[in-house]
C-alpha cells in the first residue's frame, strides 16, 4: 500500500535526481541515499519477503545504508578536523558492529536490528547536535532559513530523537494485546508522522540547496 | 516498576500526549537555535564590519603617512637643494651682468628677476608641501598664504572668508583639511575649468566648517570616471579619518561645493588609535 510517507520519499528522490547537478556534494549523497532506500524498499517485496518471510533483513540493510550515507553527509558538513575523524571512526565501528550484530547478536534473517538502530540513532543525534554547535561557532551570512544544512540537520534531529522512541514504543505495544484500530492509530500517529516530517524537511533541504547553488552561480 | 500487564487505551493517550510534548520540545529547541543563530550572525556581521572599517582606516592612515613623508621629502629637496642651486645661478648671473654691457646686461637682469620669482614660487611651494610649515603656521594662515600665491598666478580667483574666532583643530586634522583644500584647488583647475573659488571657514564653539565652492562645469555622479570618482571618495575617506563628514554636491553647469564639518569637541579615535586627539601614529 502506498502511503503519504512513501509518496514523499519518492518525491524527494525525484526532486534530488532532477536537480542532481545543481546540488552540493552532501545533497548529492542524500539523493543517492534516498534512491538506494527506495530501491531497497521496492526490491524487498521480491527478494527479502519471499526469501525470509519477514522484514528484518530489510531493516538491517536499510539501517546500515542510512547510517553510512548520513555519516558521509555529516563528514562533508563538518569543518573541524576532530569531528571529521569522529565520523570516520564511527563509520568503521558501526560497520563492524553491523556485521557482528547481523551474524551473532540479532541474526539478519529473522531478528530486527534494534541494537543497531539504537546506536545509529544516538550517533546521528550526536552528529546533529555537533553540527548545530558548529553552525553557532561559525555562522555564515546567509539567512538560516535559506541554509540547506539547517533543514537537513533539523530532519536528522527529529528523526534520530524520535526514531528510537517510536521503535521502542512500537515493540512494547506490539507485544501486548491491543485493538487493531488502536495499533493503526498509534502507527499512523508516531511512525508515519515522524517519517512525513522527515521527508518534508529533506525536500525543503534539497530545494534550498538547489536554490542557493543557483544564486551562487548566477 | 514495569510489569507484563497489557496497557490500557488510556495509557496510549498518555503516550501520544508525551510524544506530542517531545515533538514540541524538539521544535522549541530548533526555534531557540534559530534565534541564537541569528543573534550570532548579527554579532559576527558587526565584528566583521568593525574589522573592515579598522582595516580601511589603517590603510588610509598609512597612505596619508606615506604621502606626507613624500611631500616632506620633496619640500626639503626644493628648499635645501633646488632653490640653493638657483640662488647660486642668480649670483653668477649678477656677476656676469656686472661685467656685461648694453643688451646683454638687460637680458641678464631680466633673467635674474625671473629666477628670483621662480625661487620665491618654489619656496612657497616647498612651504605648502611641508607638514612642519602647516603645523607652525596653522590652517588659516597657511590657506591665506596659498590663496595669495594662487591669486598672484592669475589662473583662478580665490575668495577667502573666515568667520568666527579661530582655534586649533590639532595638527593632523588641520593637515588633512589643508590637503582637502589643495585637492579641491587641483580639481577646480584640472577638471572643472573654474574661474572662481570661494573658501569659507567658519569657527563655532561646537562646529568647524570648511566650505569650498567653485563655479566650474560641475558634474553628476553617474558621469564621473572611476579615477575622478576615486579622487572624491578619497577626499571623503580622508575626512572620515579625522572624524568629519565631507558633503560633496554638484550638478552639471552648476559648479561644485565641498563642505567639511567637524565637531572640535569630539575626540577622534580612528586616526589616533587611542584617545589622544591630535597625533597620527
Amino acid at each position: 500500500m502506498i502511503n503519504i510517507d512513501s509518496i514523499l520519499t519518492i518525491s524527494a528522490t525525484i526532486i534530488g535526481m532532477v536537480s542532481y547537478r545543481k546540488l552540493t556534494i552532501p545533497f548529492r549523497i542524500l539523493t543517492i541515499s534516498l534512491l538506494v532506500s527506495t530501491l531497497i524498499n521496492l526490491l524487498s517485496d521480491y527478494i527479502f519477503i519471499p526469501l525470509y518471510k519477514n522484514n528484518a533483513p530489510l531493516s538491517h540493510t536499510e539501517t546500515i545504508s542510512h547510517f553510512v550515507f548520513y555519516a558521509l553527509i555529516y563528514y562533508h558538513f563538518f569543518k573541524i578536523r576532530r569531528l571529521k575523524q569522529f565520523v570516520q571512526l564511527s563509520l568503521i565501528l558501526v560497520s563492524t558492529f553491523f556485521i557482528v550484530n547481523a551474524l551473532y547478536l540479532q541474526p539478519l534473517s529473522h531478528v530486527f536490528p534494534t541494537n543497531l538502530i539504537v546506536i545509529t540513532d544516538i550517533l546521528r543525534f550526536l552528529f546533529s547536535v555537533l553540527l548545530f554547535r558548529q553552525m553557532l561557532l561559525y555562522p555564515v551570512e546567509i539567512n538560516i532559513i535559506k541554509q540547506s544544512a539547517f533543514w537537513y540537520n533539523t530532519a536528522i534531529l527529529f528523526y534520530a530523537a524520535t526514531g528510537f522512541l517510536n521503535a521502542s514504543l512500537m515493540n512494547y505495544y506490539g507485544k501486548h494485546l491491543l485493538g487493531v484500530q488502536v495499533k493503526v492509530y498509534l502507527f499512523e500517529y508516531l511512525w508515519n508522522g515522524t517519517n512525513i516530517i522527515f521527508d518534508i524537511l529533506f525536500i525543503i533541504a534539497i530545494l534550498t540547496d538547489r536554490k542557493t547553488q543557483e544564486t551562487t552561480n548566477a | 516498576m514495569l510489569n507484563n500487564a497489557a496497557p490500557q487505551e488510556d495509557d496510549l493517550f498518555i503516550v501520544v500526549l508525551f510524544t506530542s510534548l517531545f515533538f514540541f520540545l524538539l521544535s522549541g529547541f530548533v526555534i531557540y537555535f534559530v534565534v541564537v543563530y541569528r543573534k550570532k550572525q548579527k554579532k559576527n556581521k558587526e565584528e566583521q564590519e568593525h574589522l573592515r572599517t579598522a582595516f580601511k582606516q589603517e590603510v588610509l592612515k598609512t597612505q596619508l603617512e606615506v604621502q606626507e613623508q613624500t611631500l616632506n621629502y620633496v619640500s626639503t629637496e626644493i628648499h635645501d637643494n633646488i632653490t640653493q642651486v638657483l640662488s647660486f645661478i642668480k649670483l653668477t648671473l649678477a656677476k656676469a651682468a656686472s661685467t656685461s654691457d648694453g643688451d646683454n646686461q638687460t637680458r641678464l637682469n631680466e633673467s635674474r628677476e625671473l629666477l628670483s620669482q621662480t625661487i620665491t614660487d618654489l619656496r612657497d611651494l616647498s612651504k605648502s608641501l611641508s607638514f612642519e610649515h602647516i603645523a607652525s603656521l596653522g590652517l588659516v594662515k597657511t590657506i591665506e598664504k596659498e590663496v595669495d600665491r594662487i591669486n598672484k598666478s592669475g589662473i583662478i580667483t580665490v575668495l577667502f572668508t573666515k568667520e568666527g574666532e579661530d582655534y586649533s583643530l590639532g595638527e593632523q586634522r588641520e593637515l588633512v583639511l589643508f590637503r582637502i583644500f589643495q585637492e579641491t584647488i587641483n580639481n577646480a583647475l584640472k577638471h572643472a575649468s573654474a574661474t572662481q573659488l570661494k573658501i569659507i571657514i567658519q569657527y563655532q564653539v561646537d562646529l568647524f566648517t570648511l566650505t569650498l565652492e567653485d563655479d566650474g562645469v560641475g558634474f553628476s555622479y553617474e558621469m564621473l570616471s572611476e579615477k575622478q570618482g576615486s579622487g572624491l571618495r578619497n577626499m571623503q575617506n580622508r575626512a572620515t579619518l579625522i572624524g568629519s563628514v565631507a558633503t560633496i554636491t554638484s550638478a552639471l553647469g552648476k559648479g561644485c561645493c565641498i563642505k567639511v564639518e567637524i565637531n572640535p569637541l569630539k575626540t577622534q579615535f580612528y586616526i589616533n588609535g587611542g584617545t589622544h586627539q591630535n597625533s597620527i601614529s
